[in-house]
């Protein structure tokens, strides 16, 4: 299974947190929340198109708006894979951790 | 809500620029949402700043995002290739065997280019190194010898402050022993201490700055060393050098390391100049080699300029109008310096240029191979090209795609190039007779050329044939077999294929004429008689060439010899030195420009020349030996004398005992023979001998024993009074070696490259055929229902190739012509042109090139045509 980069996971994450509301700029909104860092426009598209690339979204057009100029939205939700490949992040995590005591500061088990 | 506000014009423009087109509409939506938020938030100002900032900070990760694409498109594009190369995998190899082939010369050629550009570099500052030469006036006109007299390389520091040093030596051929029964026969330099100081010559053992101050003192190279001492500690050990008879005994202070083989000289062991004035007999008023270190900056041209003066100043005028000195910078000497009694075989610029342009034209050959094949079979690709030109590739694309198609085949090839340069580099080295080596891992520079010679090879390969593939449209491609509009594409191709096939020529013709006057001059008359003739030189051995009765005496008595003689002329390789001579019966101001000769007492009578006019010299008349001469019958003729015997000539060579001049007497006449080499027309000569000079005996062996005679020689040699081995070397052969050597190499060269030509348009050719064989396989299908009978349909697929081989002759006859008449040009003597020759090696490659097609030809036309023609 060929892994996605953290910064694809946490993307496909607030993809699928998002639901229906899903462009660009509530995934910004929503990567910087969780990640704590503010990202900028391209760095939550060039992994997105990688993403659509790979089949793990899809996207479609929306309604244009006057809000933006009269452009319309692209909406991005996950296709079956995925959803697999983000259950599999998970499942990797979950694996990674189990039974491990948490990290103090020092380094040290608490 | 109210009109949102819009984003600045500027910025939104730029932003459309870096964004790739997919993205336009729905990423500048995103971008002119978010600042509408923010400028209804916060206001304009702040909009605007946050939205610079956000474009600039999309800017690296657009970058990168191209980048992933790129590579994505190569390693499709590679993939691809990797496919296409497996399918069509017998036309692959032949374009990656060529250009393996062409690439491989081109290694070759840059390994030799490089050593013959590289000497005598190691030296620190090598820029700034000179060797002094003098320019002496002599009878004949001007001559520059590499020596200077004794003095001049400290005077020169002493004197010009842009002199930063200076050092003088004398080199010696000596044998070197360690102990009474292991001598060595090397080289040796006598030289100041600051040898060490203006060359860099690497010591491995002994202190720099002290190891010459001894004069006693040596150092020996590492090989000299092992040799002497084998694995012992050569330090402070007594070496002794012999010179003549006399020992000298050395200390050794110092080990160097082996000499390179691009130094313009090389040696054994290093001395003390002082120890050699010491040695009895050496003339410390003599001459030496002189080389100087200039400082920074300093312009050699303007030292140059000031040397006159110097010469005046030092050595009177009377000298000065004799003599002038002359700087030479020491990394020209090896390509550029032709001065007579240079220390070592220099090169010449043409020898690298003409092995360049052999390279060059094989990887022609093999490049024309390529293209030829890849436009032939351009047809095949023509859907895959339709297709994605529909999907949306443009030209440029695509002509890119099959550009790396060309690399990625380039590359395969250079691998095995590197693969072929290594395994045939001895044979090259035999060749050329150089030391070449494949340093890669210590010379990335090999490495970095291979890749762009990869990189270029492909572009211009690739280029033509990516051209034809990427311009087919998808219509015509969809439609069926692609018409092949383009005339000028076939007259293209047939033209390249004519170009090999007329390189291939050349090559051939150049080396049967060369290898044809090769023979000419083996078999030809040299007018003495040099056969199973072995001569020895005694040179080193003082003592012993003194002893003539007893040499000849000896040696004649060995069984199966049937005449031996000491002697110091060499016929047949060494032709003479010109000089002016003023004749009787002539005025004083025309001198007759004559040939002068050295040789000896009974050399005429050994080598089977007979006396036409007058006498010989004889020994028993003793001013034979002082003032006698003897002129052959050119000289008569030129002098326009015909009864020259009694007739006197001067020259300042021709002198008594005392050294006062002689008018020298003409004694007798002899034939014309070949003094020098077949390049050199026979001169007038005039036979002179130098008593005391003679140095090499020559044996003449019974030609049904040899091999016994030479044992029973190698015997008596050693009941004579000498140290010296028994070394001999056949006369035959030595003319060949010295007055041939480079003949017999250019003959190799052209036979290879000749070889290598041959068999790169063959394959070219097989492959041609095969593929035309494959489109016109309908073709002949239908040929064969209708009634054409095999024999029919081979003569009309070999017909365009012997067409080709025909018109091919056209361009290389006139080409071989001009090159070989200029290469025998350099031949006094020489055969005509063979017409013959040249009509025989158009003969055999087209024989050569209707084989080759021909097994493919039978192939297709004797293919059942049922298959073909149900597949329609």
């Amino acid at each position: 299974m060929r892994f996605c980069s953290r910064p694809e996971e946490i993307i496909l994450y607030a993809i699928w947190r998002l639901g229906d509301l899903a462009y660009c700029v509530p995934i910004r909104k929503e990567v910087s929340e969780i990640s704590g860092t503010d990202w900028s426009l391209g760095a939550v598209y060039v992994p997105l198109a990688r993403l659509e690339k790979k089949g793990l979204v899809r996207s479609r057009l929306g309604t244009p708006t006057q809000k933006r100029g009269g452009r319309s939205k692209r909406y991005y939700a996950l296709t079956k894979l995925g959803l697999q490949a983000l259950a599999e992040v998970r499942r990797l995590q979950e694996e990674m951790w189990v039974g491990m005591p948490k990290i103090a500061s020092d380094g040290k088990p608490s | 809500m109210s009109d949102p506000i819009r984003p600045p014009r500027l910025l939104m423009g730029f932003l459309e620029t870096l964004l790739p087109r997919d993205w336009h509409e729905s990423g500048e939506g995103d971008f002119a949402e978010e600042y509408a938020d923010r400028a209804a938030a916060k206001g304009r100002l702040a909009a605007d700043a946050w939205l610079a900032i956000q474009i600039a900070r999309c800017i690296p990760h657009l970058i990168l995002h191209y980048f992933y694409w790129a590579f994505v498109m190569l390693r499709n594009y590679v993939i691809i290739s990797l496919r296409d190369i497996r399918n069509n995998s017998f036309y692959a190899l032949i374009k990656m065997f060529g250009l393996g082939v062409g690439m491989a010369c081109g290694i070759l050629v840059f390994l030799f280019v490089r050593d013959e550009l590289s000497y005598d570099r190691f030296h620190a500052q090598a820029d700034r190194i000179f060797r002094v030469t003098e320019k002496v006036k002599i009878p004949t006109g001007e001559n520059t010898i590499p020596y200077t007299k004794v003095g001049i390389g400290p005077r020169l520091r002493e004197h010009y402050p842009e002199v930063r040093n200076a050092v003088q030596f004398v080199r010696r051929q000596e044998f070197i022993a360690a102990d009474q029964d292991i001598r060595v026969d090397a080289t040796s330099v006598y030289a100041d201490p600051s040898f060490l100081e203006v060359f860099s010559f690497p010591l491995l053992r002994g202190d720099r700055a002290t190891a010459l101050r001894d004069p006693n003192s040596a150092l020996l190279t590492e090989s000299l060393a092992k040799k002497l001492v084998g694995d012992d500690d050569p330090i402070g050990k007594t070496v002794s050098a012999y010179d003549g008879n006399k020992k000298y005994d050395l200390r050794v202070a110092g080990v160097l390391k082996d000499i390179p083989a691009n130094s313009h000289f090389r040696f054994d062991l290093v001395g003390s100049l002082d120890h050699v004035w010491s040695r009895a007999g050496e003339d410390s008023q003599g001459i030496v080699h002189t080389y100087i270190q200039l400082i920074r900056g300093a312009r050699s041209q303007e030292l140059e300029a000031k040397l006159p003066n110097f010469v005046r100043s030092r050595y009177g005028e009377e000298l000065a109008a004799r003599l002038s000195l002359h700087i030479q910078p020491i990394t020209s000497i090896h390509l550029r310096s032709k001065l007579s009694l240079e220390m070592g075989k220099n090169s010449s610029p043409s020898v690298s240029y003409s092995l360049g342009l052999f390279g060059l034209t094989i990887l022609l050959v093999a490049s024309i191979n390529f293209i030829n094949l890849s436009t032939a079979r351009a047809g095949r690709r023509s859907r895959e090209v339709g297709l994605r030109k529909t999907i949306g590739a443009t030209k440029p694309q695509l002509i890119l795609q099959f550009l790396i198609e060309s690399l990625v085949l380039s590359l395969i090839s250079l691998g095995i190039a590197v693969c072929l340069a290594a395994l045939t580099l001895p044979f090259f080295n035999s060749l050329v007779g150089k030391n070449l080596y494949l340093d890669i891992a210590g010379q990335p520079q090999i490495l970095l050329g291979s890749f762009i010679l990869a990189f270029v090879v492909a572009l211009l390969s690739g280029f033509y044939p990516s051209f034809v593939i990427a311009s087919y449209e998808p219509v015509e491609a969809f439609k069926g077999d692609i018409k092949k509009k383009s005339a000028a594409g076939i007259f293209i191709r047939r033209g390249l294929g004519i170009l090999q096939f007329a390189a291939s020529l050349v090559f051939i013709m150049g080396a049967l004429t060369i290898v044809r006057q090769l023979d000419f001059v083996r078999k030809k008359d040299l007018g003495f008689r040099h056969e199973n003739v072995i001569s020895i030189n005694i040179l080193r051995d003082e003592e012993l060439s003194t002893r003539r009765d007893l040499l000849e005496r000896e040696i004649k008595g060995v069984p199966g010899v049937e005449d031996a003689i000491l002697t110091n002329g060499t016929p047949g390789i060494n032709g003479g030195y010109p000089i002016k001579c003023i004749s009787e019966g002539a005025s004083e101001d025309a001198p007759s420009e004559l040939n002068m000769v050295f040789f000896s007492f009974g050399y005429f009578r050994f080598f089977g020349i007979d006396v036409l006019q007058g006498r010989d010299i004889d020994r028993d008349i003793p001013t034979d030996a002082w003032s006698s001469i003897l002129i052959n019958e050119s000289a008569r003729r030129s002098l326009g004398w015909e009864e020259p015997v009694g007739k006197w000539l001067k020259n300042d060579f021709f002198v008594d005992e005392q050294n006062r001049p002689v008018a020298a007497k003409v004694i007798g006449v002899v034939p014309d023979f070949h003094n020098g080499s077949l390049h050199d027309p026979i001169k007038p000569s005039v036979y002179k001998i130098i008593p005391g000079s003679d140095h090499l005996i020559y044996v003449r062996l019974r030609p049904d024993s040899l091999q016994e005679t030479l044992r029973a020689l190698a015997a008596k040699w050693r009941t004579l009074p000498t140290r010296l081995p028994f070394t001999y070397q056949f006369v035959d052969e030595q003319i060949t070696e010295r007055s041939y050597q480079k003949d017999i190499r250019s003959a190799r060269v052209y036979g290879i490259a000749s070889i290598l030509a041959v068999v790169l348009a063959c394959l070219g050719a097989v492959g041609q055929m095969s593929f035309a064989a494959e489109r016109r396989k309908k073709e002949i299908g239908i040929r064969k229902v209708l009634g054409a009978s095999t024999k029919s349909i081979f003569a009309m697929l070999t017909k365009e190739s012997v067409g080709l081989a025909l018109a091919a002759n056209l361009l290389a006859w006139p080409a071989a012509y001009y090159l070989m008449n200029h290469w025998l040009a350099g031949f006094a003597y020489r055969r005509g042109i063979a017409w013959g020759l040249f009509a025989a090696s158009a003969a055999a490659i087209m024989a050569i090139g209707v084989l080759t097609v021909s097994i493919q030809g039978l192939r297709a036309a004797g293919a059942n045509p049922a298959p073909i023609i149900r597949n329609e």
